[in-house]
């Protein structure tokens, strides 16, 4: 009964979502896929680089200071123009890995009943290498390629993830990726501060935004994402290391 | 003058620091605090833009007279009930931390993603600080509503993303008209669902009870008073600011508030635990709340919410207290307490008495002023049924400090509430303070009036 009951509920939240979204009428309607009008949206002056007024075409390799000076667009929208819910979403990620510590934390380490064998051991010393430089790698270029902080952080996290799965005695130090962590997590807070000092705005890009495309440019992006990467990195380490602790010792 | 960034900035800095230096968290989360509270009385009533793009293309806080409001009650109850359960923190100093951090934010924010960012920042914080006393059914019953709640609050953002292309409040509120009245309808459903969850409005409360109803001296008083002031702030932020309500969609949302207030009051009537009879008051206040923005009342929904959280901050922490001394909050088994414990029961009463809104108490005065502007207003049924809840709410409060304070003749409570007097001293404080404001009204009205419009001229 229950279940039906769910079942009948789910039909009248789908019937009540697809009519009111699909419905014709005065004013503005939701767009359909491929319809939007991108020139009426804010994202329309984030892709063109000029919030601030500039209209310019920016150019690969050519353009110098436009705007957050960095090549990929999704990077300049997360770390620049709305960088502050970047760090929102840091803090996410910080606060809940901190409930896992909190809630499951123990000393010793959890073993597997059946032990890795060499195979396994063997390849894992010569991936592990490779997937720490990539994701290294995607987050100092990620103001140049897709990807960054996010997605290099959880790389370095599973890359650790192996170590642990092939050896039944690996164990990271807590103690020092916590330091990396709030290390991190600081100095993003302290470079928004800094900007806050010499520009007048909290988060701002202080630093000489250079050539869009080459490596050292968009001033406190790259600097920026290098710091999640790390944050990201250590705290989801931390978090496997927690969830492949024994309770209760 | 102080950059309200700052109030943000600082303690989740201090968040990061104290990750990295265990052994200073407490010293930390004082100094943050502190950091706040002087900081919440210094802003000034201004619009601050984050890394120089200017709205609606960055983020953007805004401190006007309801958020500086907010703000002030809001580090004032935090640094009230940090200090008087100060042994209950423990390893939570860091979680105290950022939620802090993050309820500041919810209400500087002139952003709607940014303010969802700070709403997940301020539940899962608040995830955590529920699992203070190792119940953790209630615990995940929150988990689960409260994701659900903040994905549909990001659903329905997404729809009006979508639909007109900005996040920024200022700029929705004045795009909101061209907007197709089926599709708003869908997207504020789902927003008024999301915030309905945290606001703890009928029918999306049901982890209230257990999580509400299993706090210590710390939790209760951060969940009831900072959590619930910062929520429902929020709540009407959105609903009289941002979007204006078309009239059924008012009503629907009128309905739920009013049977949110009314339901809770009837539930509490029956509870026999002081925690979970505080857990349905709480749920009532913050339908009364409700009711009160959306019918656009802001000034006394705002009194409403201060009279809520001063009186909730005292009463929760010490239920709390209570439980963590003698292992139980049944009335039963507590008769005759506060005879023992008479400062703890002076704090105690009062804020019970404000709360109910009997004569000469500040509560009496909100409550009066409420009922009185509704009914100016046109509308007669919404008055009866607050004075019938009130009713019901004022037989359950005396019924308890009847309990609490009448031991059974003979029988001795056996029950030893020694390290009470921290609780004591917060109850007598903040009870000094509700008498004060009691006798004199508008020292918060006109006082904040005037103090908001002083500090809204010089920049």
């Amino acid at each position: 009964m229950k279940r039906l009951i769910a079942i009948l509920l789910v039909g009248v939240l789908g019937f009540f979502i697809f009519t009111n979204l699909y419905s014709e009428g005065n004013g503005k309607v939701f767009p359909k896929f491929g319809e939007v009008k991108i020139s009426e949206r804010v994202s329309d002056k984030f892709v063109k680089k000029n919030v601030n007024g500039n209209v310019t075409t920016v150019e690969y390799k050519v353009t110098k200071d436009a705007e957050s000076g960095s090549a990929n667009m999704v990077t300049s929208i997360v770390v620049n123009y709305r960088s502050f819910d970047t760090l929102g979403e840091v803090t996410v990620l910080f606060v809940s890995a901190l409930g896992v510590g909190l809630l499951l934390s123990g000393k010793s380490r959890m073993k597997f009943k059946t032990p890795p064998n060499f195979i396994l051991k063997a390849a894992v010393r010569v991936v592990a290498g490779i997937i720490l430089i990539t994701g290294v790698y995607i987050f100092i270029h990620g103001h140049l390629t897709p990807g960054g902080g996010f997605p290099g952080g959880s790389m370095i996290a599973s890359a650790i993830l192996l170590f642990y799965i092939s050896d039944d005695e690996f164990k990271t130090k807590v103690k020092a990726f916590k330091f990396l962590e709030g290390t991190a997590g600081s100095l993003y807070l302290i470079f928004g501060l800094l900007g806050l000092t010499m520009g007048g705005y909290f988060l701002y890009n202080f630093i000489p935004t250079g050539v869009v495309g080459e490596l050292l440019s968009a001033g406190i992006v790259p600097i920026v994402y290098i710091f999640v990467g790390l944050k990201v990195g250590s705290e989801l380490s931390n978090l496997i290391s927690d969830f492949l602790s024994e309770e209760g010792k | 003058m102080i950059n309200p960034v700052l109030l943000i900035a600082i303690p989740l800095l201090f968040a990061f620091l104290s990750v990295m230096f265990k052994k200073a968290d407490k010293g930390l989360l004082t100094i943050a605090i502190f950091f706040n509270l002087i900081g919440a009385f210094l802003l000034k009533e201004t619009e601050v833009i984050i890394g120089g793009w200017k709205p609606p293309f960055g983020i953007n806080l805004v401190a006007d007279q309801y958020s500086i409001f907010g703000l002030i009650v809001l580090n004032i109850v935090f640094a009230l009930t940090v200090f008087a359960s100060f042994s209950s923190v423990k390893k939570y100093s860091t979680v105290l931390l950022v939620s802090l951090a993050s309820l500041n934010g919810l209400l500087l924010t002139g952003d709607l993603f940014n303010l969802f960012v700070f709403l997940e920042i301020a539940s899962i914080s608040g995830y955590i600080l529920s699992t203070m006393t190792k119940k953790y059914k209630g615990t995940f019953n929150y988990i689960v509503l409260g994701a659900l709640g903040s994905n549909l609050y990001l659903l329905g953002l997404i729809i009006l993303y979508a639909t007109v292309g900005t996040l920024n409040m200022a700029d929705m509120a004045t795009k909101v008209p061209m907007i197709n009245n089926n599709v708003l309808l869908l997207a504020l459903t789902f927003i008024f669902a999301g915030f309905a969850v945290e606001a703890k409005l009928i029918p999306f409360n049901g982890w209230v009870k257990n999580v509400y109803g299993n706090v210590n001296d710390l939790s209760g008083g951060i969940f009831s008073s900072a959590y619930s002031t910062a929520f429902i702030l929020v709540f009407g932020r959105i609903f009289t600011e941002v979007f204006q309500l078309s009239e059924t969609l008012k009503v629907v949302f009128l309905t739920i508030s009013v049977l949110t207030f009314i339901f809770a009051e009837a539930a509490a009537f029956e509870q026999k635990n002081i925690r979970k009879i505080l857990a349905y008051s709480s749920v009532a206040q913050a339908g009364l709340a409700a009711t009160l923005l959306l019918f656009g009342f802001k000034e006394i929904a705002m009194m409403q919410i201060l009279n809520n959280s001063l009186a909730k901050v005292v009463m929760f922490t010490i239920a709390g207290g209570i439980y963590l001394a003698t292992g139980t909050d049944n009335l039963d088994k507590l008769n005759g307490l506060f005879k023992k414990q008479f400062l703890l029961g002076l704090g105690f009463t009062i804020s019970a008495m404000s709360l109910i809104g009997l004569p000469i108490f500040y509560g009496f005065y909100v409550k009066i002023l409420s009922l009185t502007s509704i009914m100016k207003s046109g509308n007669y049924i919404v008055p009866i049924l607050i004075l019938l809840a009130a009713l019901i709410e004022g037989v359950y409060y005396i019924r308890m400090l009847v309990k609490l304070w009448n031991p059974k003749d003979g029988e001795v409570t056996g029950l030893k509430v020694e390290k009470c007097i921290k609780y004591a001293l917060l109850g007598v404080i903040v009870g000094a303070f509700i008498i004060y404001i009691s006798i004199n009204p508008q020292f918060v009205t006109e006082g904040m009036i005037n103090y908001l419009s002083k500090i809204a001229g010089g920049m």
